[in-house]
């Protein structure tokens, strides 16, 4: 039986979430070089000078170097990347079918920043290692570790006053979210990353960014007891019994599609209608636009907030 | 029952029968003999619609053998390879069960295999299992029976008893059967071509066939025919034994 | 020492053992999922919650279980006919491999045909086009060499899966769901509505009766491809016809439940085991038998850690390959003796 979580559960939760008190440099010596930051794999690098020609590999990482205004100290990127539009022309070092470390090496990068999650990243991280070029390695288990990535790039960059400016109007944009939404009924939600035809149903649970979106959203992930992305079987689905189904589609097909999987009218979400298809670009891309995603979840999980 | 006229095959450039002609009536016991390489075992597979010819043709039971129907023709013809080997482990009654009619109880016991029906054929041993595919390939009644080397690798008792089977076949039906060993071609057949080089040499009784001279035309080296008084034989080895009286054949010969 | 004599078991008894199997397992399926539900609750229809989960939830699924079981295993007694040897099945000879490729292209674009139609119809062709390619390859030189079919068969099966991967990697972002496809690959059993499982008896029916009728020539086969033409055979027309009906029974199968290997290689074995080499008697054992495993392995997948899957492919051969292994040694310990 699913049942609403108590409001004060819920405050205490996104209180925690935010990371505020993260940072640890003093602020005077903010953009001064040389410069030793921890990355997410708990390694020391120590960047001697300003970058200039950094390669961000993954989209996100991607993203978030763009966002900081770096678009023209990127030199190459890697990846499946799709946005910014500027980030497009730049040469590409692999993506589909890995990564090129000579690719990569024709472009003298001084540093890379890597997501290792993705298994060929780290083999490319170790050969720039042993050439001394400084490697990031990003992880974002959670909405306020994206925030993170965004500080840490910035103070490895020389650009954490644009860090700080992104950080905070994040915040204030999940705030203003939370906001529209606070008071109302926060309902169970099923959120699909990905489907075939009719099985091998694909969602996350908690260590995941989406997870953690979903409930600065205003909703409470129906799998939040599984850890990272997981198959569910459909009877575990109907089992759970979300209020609300968002699935993730990267060519969206209409909500009655998924109404139409056999059994699952029975499931109250398609009777009472709150099916929702979303298109997948940025939702699945830990990057400043997860507020964008974050406030498409909540104008599904709660329409009558932003009408 | 089956006549080829000029029958010529061509394979890989060689010529391994060449402008055969060949009679088989409905009775009767034929040896096709000959050296290696001779087209003794093609003669017969071409007879059975394995390999097509090049030129002439062959008829049987009065229409020609390419217009026959697969199964009809299948129906008509017995055929006993030169070696044969089953892909799955059989049992002899499965073996049986693959005919093309089940076997009757008399050929069961004809063939002296009706006790053997429960052992897996890969048990038998090399006269059981010539016996058993014997009784498989009469069991739909061919009219005509070609049989490819059956008695290689038997040892002399097995070998005579299969020949045994063939002839008292022969009274009733065609058989024609390749043989390597002259000695069982003299002693059982009715008629035997010989062969050579693709080429038929003679065609006729044992007698008349099996002479020194053909022979040593067909084999390429000089032979020397002994006749025994009728009833006895002997099996010849380089050095020369001394003859053993045993139970058969008219005729027989030794290399020289 | 006198070999001991084989006396084949009788077939009546033996499919109604198996049929007993077959419903052992439903009912067990029927239980078991992310919640156990016993028998009691959920046999009288009456629209309780239980009986909702079972029927509405798990029975479809059973169904396709079934059926890509039977599928699989039919094939696989098929494909060990032709290319005489026991080790054959379509994972092993790219037929599923090629079935793959089809329903990779039909997932991939997804636009251009509803995938209903496309899926089964190009992973049949896949299905076909590999097994002809294999054929080809195999008889290379004029006569068939069941070794060397098998060569090709693993060489072909290879070559279409890394095709398969390059595609999926290549364009499987582009149109539809990465994640989703790779889970696929690894083997998961689709769920059907009622009216697709109905179509799934009227297929295997079809199949069934289309073995059956292949099952002389299969043996016929068996005595070698001479004697097999000597007895009015038309060797290269039946193995052609054989091989459209294992790559259809593959095709299906593929659609259904994406790529499983194990069962089309062990299910005949272990039934030529059972019930002798006969093809006539291994069509409806095969049906059931490897109908009853996919049924059970599919529980497994979805009970184990649920409320999370595993790919059922990676259950079948992970315990395939194991207990083939086994059979091996036992069967060779039995041949000694």
């Amino acid at each position: 039986m699913v049942t609403r979580p108590s409001p004060s559960l819920v405050r205490r939760r996104l209180a925690a979430g935010l990371p505020a008190a993260a940072i640890p440099w003093p602020a005077a010596a903010d953009d001064a070089f040389p410069v030793t930051v921890r990355d997410a794999a708990g390694r020391s690098v120590t960047i001697a000078s300003p970058p200039q020609r950094i390669v961000p590999v993954f989209p996100s990482n991607v993203e978030i170097v763009h966002a900081l205004g770096l678009g023209s100290r990127v030199v190459a990127i890697g990846g499946r990347v799709r946005w910014p539009p500027e980030a497009m022309d730049k040469p590409s070092i692999g993506g589909a079918v890995g990564y090129s470390p000579e690719a990569a090496a024709q472009h003298h990068p001084d540093l890379l920043v890597v997501t290792p999650s993705h298994h060929s990243a780290l083999a490319l991280a170790d050969a720039f290692e042993r050439l001394g070029t400084p490697v990031l390695q990003l992880a974002h288990p959670d909405l306020p570790s994206v925030l993170r990535n965004l500080l840490l790039l910035g103070r490895a960059t020389g650009t954490l006053a644009r860090a700080r400016q992104l950080a905070s109007d994040f915040e204030a944009q999940l705030a203003s979210i939370r906001a529209a939404w606070q008071g109302r009924s926060v309902p169970t939600v099923y959120l699909e990353t990905a489907a075939a035809e009719r099985g091998a149903f694909q969602t996350i649970g908690a260590g995941h960014y989406a997870n953690d979106a979903l409930a600065w959203a205003g909703g409470r992930n129906v799998f939040e007891d599984l850890r990272g992305s997981v198959q569910v079987s459909a009877e575990a689905i109907a089992a759970r019994d979300p209020e609300v189904i968002v699935s993730l589609q990267q060519r969206p097909r209409p909500a009655a599609a998924i109404a139409a999987r056999p059994g699952w009218s029975s499931l109250r979400a398609v009777r009472t209608g709150r099916v929702v298809v979303l298109a997948r670009g940025h939702a699945l891309i830990p990057g400043p636009r997860q507020v964008d995603a974050v406030r498409a979840y909540a104008q599904a999980l709660h329409p009558g907030a932003f009408a | 029952m089956l006549s080829m006229r000029r029958a010529t095959v061509r394979a890989a450039g060689r010529t391994l029968v060449d402008a055969l002609d060949l009679d088989v009536p409905e009775r009767g016991l034929v040896g096709l003999v000959g050296p290696n390489g001779a087209g003794k075992s093609t003669v017969l597979r071409a007879a059975a619609g394995l390999q097509p010819l090049c030129a002439g043709d062959a008829t049987l039971a009065g229409r020609p053998l390419a217009r026959w129907p697969r199964a009809e023709r299948a129906r008509r013809l017995g055929y006993l390879p030169q070696s044969f080997d089953s892909h799955w482990d059989l049992t002899v009654a499965e073996l049986l069960a693959l005919a093309l009619a089940p076997p009757s109880a008399e050929l069961l016991a004809r063939c002296e295999i009706d006790a053997l029906l429960a052992r897996r054929f890969a048990t038998l041993s090399g006269g059981e299992r010539a016996r058993a595919l014997l009784a498989r390939t009469l069991a739909h009644d061919p009219p005509l029976l070609l049989a490819d080397e059956p008695a290689a690798h038997l040892d002399i008792p097995h070998q005579h008893r299969l020949m045994a089977l063939l002839a008292e076949r022969a009274r009733l039906r065609a058989v024609v059967v390749v043989l390597h060993d002259l000695h069982l071609a003299a002693a059982w057949c009715d008629r035997v071509a010989l062969l050579a080089g693709g080429r038929l040499l003679a065609d006729g009784p044992p007698s008349l066939v099996l002479t020194e001279d053909l022979l040593a035309r067909a084999y390429g080296h000089r032979v020397q025919r002994v006749d025994a008084r009728p009833g006895a034989f002997f099996t010849s080895a380089a050095g020369g034994h001394e003859p053993v009286d045993d139970a058969h054949g008219p005729g027989r010969s030794r290399a020289a | 020492m006198r070999p001991a004599p084989v006396v084949r078991r009788p077939l009546a008894p033996a499919l109604l053992v198996l049929a007993a199997l077959v419903a052992a397992v439903a009912l067990l399926a029927m239980s078991a999922g992310a919640r156990w539900v016993s028998p009691l609750q959920w046999l009288p229809m009456d629209g309780s919650i239980d009986a909702a989960l079972a029927w509405t939830w798990r029975a479809p699924r059973i169904a396709a279980a079934f059926f890509v079981g039977a599928c699989l295993a039919t094939s696989g007694l098929i494909f060990q006919g032709v290319f005489r040897n026991p080790l054959a099945e379509p994972y092993l000879l790219g037929s599923a491999a090629g079935a793959g490729v089809g329903a990779a292209l039909a997932l991939l674009l997804p636009d251009r045909v509803p995938p209903a139609l496309s899926l089964p119809l190009l992973a049949f062709a896949g299905a076909w086009a590999a097994s002809l390619v294999v054929l080809a390859i195999g008889r290379l030189g004029g006569a068939w060499s069941s070794a060397r079919l098998l060569l090709a068969g693993v060489a072909i099966a290879a070559i279409l899966s890394a095709l398969r991967s390059l595609l999926v990697m290549l364009f499987g972002d582009e149109s539809t769901n990465l994640r989703a496809i790779v889970s696929w690959q690894l083997g998961g059993i689709q769920t059907p509505s009622t009216a697709e499982a109905a179509g799934f008896a009227a297929i295997l029916l079809v199949l069934m009766l289309a073995a059956h009728r292949l099952a002389f020539g299969l043996d016929a086969l068996g005595l070698g491809d001479e004697v097999a033409r000597t007895m009015g055979i038309d060797t290269s027309r039946f193995v052609a016809a054989a091989i459209v009906v294992a790559a259809m029974a593959t095709a299906f199968a593929v659609a259904w439940g994406g790529l499983i290997g194990f069962v089309g290689l062990i299910v005949p074995h272990v039934m030529r085991w059972w019930l002798g080499p006969l093809h006539g008697r291994l069509v409806g054992a095969c049906v059931l038998g490897g109908g009853a495993l996919l049924v059970l392995a599919d529980t497994v997948a979805r009970t184990a850690i649920a409320p999370g899957e595993i790919p059922v492919g990676l259950l079948t051969a992970l315990v395939g390959g194991p207990f083939f292994i086994a059979l091996l040694l036992l069967r060779r310990a039995a041949a000694a003796t």
